[in-house]
């Protein structure tokens, strides 16, 4: 009998430590997981010179402001219905510069996942075609030239307002792109896409203009001082 | 004793059906994995009837890619909507081989479980010829489909495909008929939906084209395309209609896939949007159906490989060779800096054929400007978004303002002429605009040596109906390019001497 009660006992703590161990390995496994998926930061590309940095340069502010990359990329495709016109992120007044992924006016940060977040540039350009059948020219203003920033905002609310919004719909679109990873699939599916939708959400609390200050406190100071003295030093 | 062995019978039974279940689920989950094209050892064969990876995949339930059903659907439909093609699809100017269910341009593969079909290279870039209305066509791969009437191709499939006749049983009777088999597994997928599932995947993709397929646009006819309208609306869902009218209108002719390498670095496409060859094929894939995730880049490469030092063939009938030599001369002092001369058949490229392969602005070429419209740098900002975070991201897409000088090598045999194909023969190219025929039929293959170039005045022969092509419709005009027309006869006609030898 004593036998029998200490082989129990001794099962017991053996239970235990496996259940310890399962424990261990679960909360390490998903703080790597949620560490890897969703904070880890990885150093933007070096702009080649100030004007890059201006254009497509990241403020700091794409943990606070940044739309997931592959949401960015498919909205324009699965709610065409609230722009303007056909044209995607163009048909809102974006330039675009030849070859250029992403509109000037937005920078790309992976901190966990890739997220795309607008920049002062998204503003601060200038446009102009001189002639019929020539290239458009394109070129840094100190003043606002441009109000796509705010449509901008306005294109995200209305997505995040349609019912369409939804993982179904938007991972169907990012399937036609792209082969997300299991985990991948997992974290947009279970965790970016709904709080992507939320946050955009919040927004509509406020009136949608872009505001400097709010912009500024999103964003690494150092950043918006180097996109200041690049901006002034503009004639 | 007895319930112990009736408990015995249950767990055996639950045993058996838990194996049956198990061998079931795993023979559906290989059959959905293979992913595994009809493959030809023969590079020639491989361009005709192998993959570039335009059948659908990813997911049975949200197909992506592809513009055709499965194989099983595409060859009974013909037979289903008989009124709709009579004739078939050689009617419309596919070319159907001997001994061959499906024409050329169509490959074979099986994804998802079901023998897919996608179009290829081939079906836009392979023509036929023949010396005489009664000679036997001569299949010439590289050369534009001139006979192919892809717009109205496109139609019938849809239209078919969403036909109330087109269902399960009719698609399986036909079967017998066609000689296609089907595997068992695709044959379930037929009893569980397959056919529903592919209307919907059908009705989104008309509700995106729809604007150009029916009449709202003029006529593509046979030998044409509009390249990138319906890139507009099945890579990016732009609402066509929201388009100005204009800009619809983007019809032009199918090119010929010849000597690409000393063609590496030029302005491509008609408008010279894109100077990368490998860019540009991978964006003529899209068009045929592949997309980012189900392209094939192995299959394409295989292709580029073997079109990177093709050569056209040769002018089969007798050539006046001193008349040729007094065209040359011609030739030099009128057409070679923009167009290079005969022996860039063979990779050669004149030193003085400074622009060849570089845009003239539209307000000297003059010909006619909606291909050039249809192109707009709204369309190349989305385009640069395409194969994104991979290095076959598109970055050598522009927005040009007129159109490309483009190489002459196997011109023979690459009529109608200018990029929308409004005139027939070189004869009438070298004619002042105003004198150039104002109506004409395309797609008739017999050769002209008279005029170079197609037969044009034949509204229909041997079970196909010509292409009537009135100059006066807009995408149309034949204005423009009016080099050489103020030459004399003789001086003309010793032109048309040398171009033979190109």
């Amino acid at each position: 009998m004593a036998e029998i009660g200490l082989q129990n006992g001794w099962r017991t703590v053996q239970r235990r430590r496996w259940i310890a161990i399962a424990v261990a390995v679960v909360v390490v496994v998903g703080g790597v997981f949620t560490w890897v998926e969703f904070f880890r930061r990885v150093p933007p590309p070096a702009m080649a010179s100030d004007e890059e940095n201006f254009e497509y340069g990241s403020l700091g502010n794409e943990r606070a402001d940044g739309i997931p990359y592959w949401l960015w990329l498919v909205l324009p495709r699965v709610f065409p219905e609230h722009l303007p016109a056909p044209g995607g992120y163009a048909a809102i007044g974006f330039l675009s510069q030849p070859g250029r992924e992403l509109p000037i006016g937005f920078s790309k940060a992976t901190i966990g996942y890739e997220r795309v977040a607008l920049n002062c540039a998204g503003c601060h350009m200038a446009s102009a075609r001189l002639q019929p059948d020539t290239p458009l020219l394109i070129t840094p203003s100190r003043q606002p030239q441009t109000h796509a920033s705010e449509a901008y905002l306005r294109f995200l609310i209305a997505c995040a307002s349609d019912p369409r919004f939804t993982a179904q719909t938007l991972m169907a679109e990012i399937a036609k792109n792209y082969h997300l990873s299991a985990s991948e699939r997992l974290a947009y599916r279970l965790a970016i896409i709904p709080a992507t939708r939320r946050a955009i959400l919040r927004l509509t609390d406020r009136p949608v203009l872009i505001d400097h200050d709010t912009m500024k406190q999103h964003a690494d100071a150092s950043k918006v001082t180097r996109v200041d003295t690049y901006l002034h030093s503009l004639h | 004793m007895l319930a112990g062995s009736r408990q015995t019978v249950v767990r055996r039974t639950l045993l058996v059906v838990a194996a049956v279940a198990v061998l079931v689920g795993v023979w559906a989950v290989i059959s959905l994995a293979i992913d595994r094209p009809v493959t030809y050892a023969d590079v020639r064969d491989h361009f005709k009837y192998g993959s570039i990876g335009s059948e659908p995949g990813v997911s049975l339930l949200n197909p992506v890619g592809g513009i055709l059903p499965p194989r099983a659907v595409f060859t009974a439909l013909p037979s289903i909507c008989p009124e709709k093609l009579p004739g078939g699809y050689a009617s419309l100017g596919f070319i159907v081989e001997p001994g061959h269910v499906l024409p050329v341009g169509v490959s074979v593969r099986r994804r998802l479980g079901i023998d897919h079909v996608g179009l290829n290279c081939a079906a836009c870039h392979t023509g036929t010829v023949r010396d005489a209305p009664d000679a036997p066509p001569r299949i010439v791969l590289g050369m534009p489909a001139h006979q192919l009437d892809l717009q109205r191709f496109v139609e019938f499939v849809t239209e078919c495909t969403l036909d109330a006749r087109t269902t399960k049983a009719a698609v399986l009777a036909q079967l017998s008929k066609t000689g296609v088999h089907i595997s068992l597994f695709e044959r379930m997928l037929f009893q569980f939906g397959l056919i529903p599932r592919l209307k919907q995947t059908v009705l989104q993709l008309r509700n995106r084209i729809g604007p150009l397929l029916g009449n709202e646009v003029p006529a593509w006819g046979r030998g044409r395309v509009d390249t990138f309208n319906p890139y507009k609306a099945v890579q990016f869902n732009w609402n066509l209609a929201q388009l100005p009218h204009e800009e619809l209108i983007g019809a032009s002719d199918f090119p010929s896939l010849w000597n690409q390498k000393p063609r590496a670095g030029m302005h491509l496409h008609w408008d010279g949007d894109n100077d990368s060859v490998d860019e540009r094929n991978l964006s003529a894939a899209l068009g045929a159906g592949v997309t980012p995730v189900t392209v094939d880049h192995d299959g394409i490469r295989r292709v580029r490989e073997w079109i990177w030092t093709l050569q056209p063939p040769k002018y089969p009938y007798a050539i006046d060779s001193a008349l040729a030599t007094q065209g040359a001369d011609t030739y030099r002092t009128t057409c070679l800096a923009c167009h290079a001369d005969h022996r860039f058949r063979d990779g050669i490229i004149d030193p003085g054929a400074t622009r060849v392969g570089q845009v003239v602005a539209i307000a000297d070429i003059r010909t006619d400007r909606h291909r050039l419209d249809s192109y707009t740098e709204t369309f190349a900002e989305n385009q640069y978004q395409l194969f994104p975070d991979s290095p076959y991201r598109f970055t050598h897409f522009r927005k040009t303002y007129g159109y490309a000088n483009h190489p002459l090598d196997g011109i023979w045999l690459r009529g109608p002429y200018l990029h929308n194909g409004s005139v027939p023969t070189l004869a009438d190219l070298l004619e002042p605009a105003d004198q150039r025929p104002a109506a004409f039929y395309r797609g008739n293959d017999v050769f002209d040596r008279e005029r170079v170039g197609f037969v044009s005045d034949v509204p229909a022969a041997g079970g196909r109906t010509f292409f009537r092509y009135d100059t006066a419709v807009p995408g149309n005009s034949n204005q423009g390019h009016e080099y050489g027309t103020t030459l004399s006869p003789d001086a003309k006609r010793a032109l048309l001497e040398y171009l033979k030898t190109f």
